[in-house]
Formats: C-alpha cells, sequence, structure tokens
C-alpha cells in the first residue's frame, strides 16, 4: 500500500499541479487577510467552497479513469491486493490535502495573530476537515462504479436527485408513504444534508455519526465491489 | 520433475451486460504449459486471446474451470511475485507525469523490489532496450515504440518466472522486434516460461516451442514448432521447358512461372511425381521441397472452421 501512497502523492504534485492551485489559494488568503478590515470573515471561511470544488476536481476519476485507460491494468497483475490500491488513493490524496490545509491553517493564523484579531474558531477547521475527509474518501470510492462514466456525471446526478426528493419531501400535505420512501431514498444519496448542516451549524454528534457511518458503509460497498469488478473488458 | 508452469482446465469465460445478448469469449479451454518453454496463443481477431490471458490474470472473473500457475491458485500474491505482465496496446495507460526511470521505479516497488534490487535491474533494462538515454525524460514526450519499449522494461523488471506479453512487438521497428527476440530467447536459456499472444506468426516460428491456435473462443490446435518444421507441404519442381509441356502437366499441379508447384505428403511421393513429369517430356532442373509454414497451418485451420461453421 506504501508505493500505492506514495504514487498518488506524486500524481497529485507532479500530475495535477495541485501546489500551484494551492500556492493561489494561499496567495488570494494572504491578500484578503492584509487587506480586509475582519481578516476573520474573510480569511480561511471564504476559502471553504474552492478547496472543497479543488477536492473533488482532483479526486474526480482517480480510479474510474484508471479503470477506463487499463492503467489499473498492470497494477492489479503486481502482487498488490486490490482494496490496497483503493485505500492507498485515499490515504494518499488525504496525505495531500490535509497537509494543505494544515499549511493554510496555520498560516491564516498567524496572519490573524500579527494583525491582533481572534483565531478562526476550531470547529470551522474540524468542519472543513471533515468535510474533504468525506469528499475525498467518498469521491475516490466512488471510482470504482465508474467504469464508464466519469466521477463528476455520477456525482452531479446525485446531487440533482438530492435537491429534487428534498423539494418532494417538503412539499406540504405530502402522504406518509411517499414521505417515508422519498426518506429511504435520501437515506441512498450522499448525506449532503448533513454536510451542508455541519459547515453552517456546526458539528453535532448526530450529524457526524450519520456522516461517518454513511462513509464507512460506502467504503465497504466500493471495496466488495472493486474486488469483484471485471477489469481490462472493453 | 518438468513442473507445468501453467495448468488450465475447462475454463469459460462468458460476457454479458442488461443490454446484451450474452457472448461466449473462451470455450473450455484447457492448456498446459511446461515451465522453460515459449507458447503462444494465435487466433484471428475476436477469438477470446486477450479474454484468456485476462482471465489467468484475475483481471476478469472466470465463470468455471481451474487456473493453475506453478501449482498455485493464480490470484494469489505468492504467485503475482512470479509473474508479469506486458497489456496489449499500453499508449494510454501510462503515467505521463514520470520519467522512464521513475515508471519502472514504480512498477519495481509494485513488485516488491528492494531499493538495491532496483538499482541493479533497472538501468541495464534501459540500457537493453535502447531508452538509458532517455531514463530521466518525462513519458508524455515518448514516441509510440519508445512507450512499448519501456513498458516491455517493465515487464521483464523483477526476473519473473512466468511473463505474460500481449502483442509484445507492436509497434515497433525491425531493430526493436530483433531486440525484444533476443530478449524472450535469453530469458528462455534461463528456464523462465513464456506466454505470448502475437499475430506476427514468422515472429512466433522464430521463438516458440509450441503454438496454440483459437478460433471462435475454443483452443483447436497445439501445435509444436520442431513437428512443424518436418511437415512437408508440397514441392516446387522447376522444369527448363515447361512452356512445352504445359497441357500435359497441368493436371498435376499449380503451374507458377517455370516452377511446377505439387501437393505431397511423403519423399516417396515427390519421386513419383518427378518420375512421371520425365516421362511426359519435362526436363527438371531442380526440386525443392515445401515446408508448411505456420501461416499456411493458421489460414487452413481459419478456412476450415469458416467452413464447418456454414
Amino acid at each position: 500500500m506504501k508505493t500505492i501512497i506514495k504514487d498518488t502523492i506524486k500524481a497529485c504534485i507532479k500530475g495535477k499541479h495541485i501546489h500551484i492551485i494551492f500556492a493561489i489559494l494561499l496567495f488570494i488568503m494572504v491578500l484578503l487577510a492584509l487587506f480586509t478590515p475582519e481578516p476573520k470573515f474573510f480569511c480561511l471561511p471564504i476559502l471553504y467552497p474552492f478547496i472543497i470544488l479543488m477536492a473533488l476536481s482532483l479526486t474526480s476519476d482517480s480510479i474510474g479513469k484508471e479503470i477506463r485507460n487499463k492503467r489499473i491494468d498492470l497494477i492489479i497483475t503486481k502482487p498488490v491486493r486490490r482494496f490496497e490500491i483503493l485505500y492507498g488513493r485515499i490515504i494518499g490524496y488525504l496525505i495531500v490535502f490535509l497537509i494543505g490545509l494544515g499549511i493554510l491553517i496555520i498560516l491564516s493564523s498567524l496572519i490573524m495573530f500579527i494583525r491582533g484579531k481572534t483565531s478562526i474558531a476550531g470547529s470551522d477547521i474540524l468542519n472543513l476537515f471533515i468535510t474533504i475527509i468525506f469528499i475525498i474518501t467518498f469521491n475516490v470510492s466512488l471510482g470504482v462504479f465508474a467504469k464508464r462514466t466519469p466521477n463528476w456525471v455520477i456525482l452531479i446526478t446525485l446531487y440533482f436527485f438530492w435537491s429534487i426528493f428534498t423539494g418532494i419531501r417538503n412539499i406540504p400535505g405530502l402522504g406518509k408513504l411517499p414521505v417515508l420512501l422519498i426518506d429511504i431514498t435520501l437515506i441512498l444519496i450522499p448525506p449532503f444534508e448533513r454536510l451542508s448542516l455541519i459547515s453552517v451549524f456546526g458539528l453535532s454528534l448526530s450529524n457526524f455519526f450519520f456522516v461517518f457511518l454513511y462513509l464507512l458503509l460506502f467504503l465497504i460497498i466500493s471495496t466488495i465491489w472493486f474486488n469483484r469488478l471485471e477489469i481490462g473488458k472493453r | 520433475m518438468n513442473e507445468n508452469a501453467l495448468e488450465i482446465n475447462g475454463l469459460y469465460k462468458s460476457y454479458c451486460s442488461l443490454f446484451k445478448k450474452e457472448t461466449n469469449a473462451v470455450i473450455d479451454f484447457s492448456l498446459q504449459i511446461k515451465k522453460g518453454e515459449i507458447f503462444a496463443l494465435l487466433g484471428p481477431n475476436g477469438a477470446g486471446k486477450t479474454s484468456v490471458i485476462l482471465t489467468i490474470l484475475g483481471l476478469l472473473h472466470k465463470n468455471q474451470g481451474d487456473v493453475k500457475i506453478f501449482g498455485q491458485d493464480c490470484e494469489k500474491i505468492d504467485v503475482k511475485k512470479r509473474i508479469s505482465y506486458l497489456p496489449e496496446n499500453p499508449s494510454f495507460n501510462f503515467p505521463r507525469y514520470l520519467t522512464a526511470y521513475e515508471y519502472l521505479d514504480l512498477h519495481g516497488s509494485l513488485k516488491g523490489l528492494s531499493e538495491t534490487e532496483k538499482l541493479q535491474q533497472i538501468n541495464p533494462l534501459l540500457n537493453r532496450l535502447e531508452l538509458i538515454e532517455q531514463k530521466d525524460k518525462r513519458i508524455s514526450k515518448f514516441s509510440k515504440g519508445m512507450l512499448q519499449r519501456l513498458n516491455i522494461a517493465q515487464a521483464f523488471l523483477g526476473d519473473p518466472d512466468l511473463l505474460f506479453l500481449d502483442e509484445p512487438i507492436l509497434g515497433l521497428d525491425p531493430m526493436g522486434i530483433a531486440e525484444i527476440r533476443k530478449l524472450i530467447l535469453m530469458f528462455k536459456e534461463k528456464n523462465k516460461t513464456i506466454f505470448i499472444n502475437s499475430h506476427l506468426l514468422s515472429e512466433v516460428e522464430k521463438t516458440c516451442d509450441h503454438a496454440g491456435i483459437m478460433i471462435n473462443g475454443k483452443l483447436k490446435k497445439i501445435l509444436s514448432m520442431e513437428e512443424l518444421s518436418d511437415t512437408l507441404y508440397g514441392v516446387a519442381i522447376k522444369i527448363s521447358n515447361i512452356e512445352e509441356i504445359k497441357n500435359k502437366i497441368i493436371k498435376i499441379g499449380k503451374i507458377d512461372g517455370k516452377n511446377l508447384v505439387v501437393t505431397v505428403k511423403s519423399e516417396e511421393e515427390i519421386e513419383k511425381v518427378v518420375q512421371k513429369i520425365f516421362k511426359l517430356g519435362g526436363r527438371v532442373t531442380n526440386v525443392s521441397p515445401q515446408i508448411k509454414n505456420l501461416e499456411q497451418f493458421f489460414i487452413e485451420l481459419v478456412k476450415k472452421d469458416n467452413e464447418d461453421n456454414n
């Protein structure tokens, strides 16, 4: 697994130029922090959507694309178990992102300290970390189902269904059965709502538990699926 | 005891999807390859050759049958340490951000080689495949032939005991082909086993011990290259006055320039044909036996199978 992790980190740094994107984010953050009257508001939280988008775009297709372009064929024929490939990729991406985020947070706090402002709330940082861990783990695992369709297409479709079902769920006077069916369907769709609740209202134990359980189940299903997946067939 | 490197018994592989009818890619495929042997699997496009390799390697799941590599289940990690694979048309599956050396270093690590082993093996392999000067060049700048050579280096890395090569000389120039041939034969000298999928029959004839011909998912015939080289196919008889006796000998065989090509099965038959030509007034200046080559054998078998199916 160590080799897969190392390869993922190398791919992130050399192949996807993540350091350049992080440097741009850092530059924007420093500019905002230095030249805005209230750095707490403009410093790190304003970059959240960019960081989430970056995590989504960089991990999108990490395994799915490898299956489609047959790069994974050679890796599977090596003395490596399939789950090691999946977990190695996830850990590799997590290491890169968490280090990048760590640097952003440290610098952000440093600027706050220099300007004599209050530091970023610990819960904000924790929320960001949980969101990033969820996105990376979910998106990389999703790749094993994306043999023919790119990850982002599946993700957008899931988000679309989630929005539709959530909208219908909130219509007043809806019968008990449709509500139950929608609730069951929403369990299968990624917990976007819980994630947004975490980022808006902070981390509650129930939200955290739900997201964690969902992620764990999804990872188990992806691992089983990946083990049974036929690879190399056009 | 000569251990079997690969043993396949009654392998079946079919593909099915929601909207497509089930297709049988491999039907009752059985084969034994001895250690130190070079075996080639031949067949027309779509015969199921790649499906066989992918199923052996565990990339595809078999429907039925048994595959053993060195007597063990083919998906075991211990078995995977002893095998290597060169995929067909590898130009899309390279991590283009790596250099040639980094690519081999990655595959060496995946094979479980130590840093010392990698150092000892990578440079000589790159040198042998004439890539040493490009070792620090990014793969994205490599030509198709260079990519194929790099992939061959990847397959030979780690000194595997059993090597699966899917179209190994595709996209190589004649010099490259000759080098790969040498590499394969050198590998054989070390008592290693090679399983090749190829369309280039002349190359197979030069390097392999046995060849299996696969048609429509079935293994139709296994040929020994040694036996094949002894199989008399016909005889070309050069007749100096062929124009004069053309009408008389037309029934014996096919006229090709100054030669009369006759299908024969034994040396005695050659003698009888030559005597017949003498009697008809022909002046025979040369007699050259025609040995059946793999290509003729292959074409005959495919044609026969098509006729049987029709």
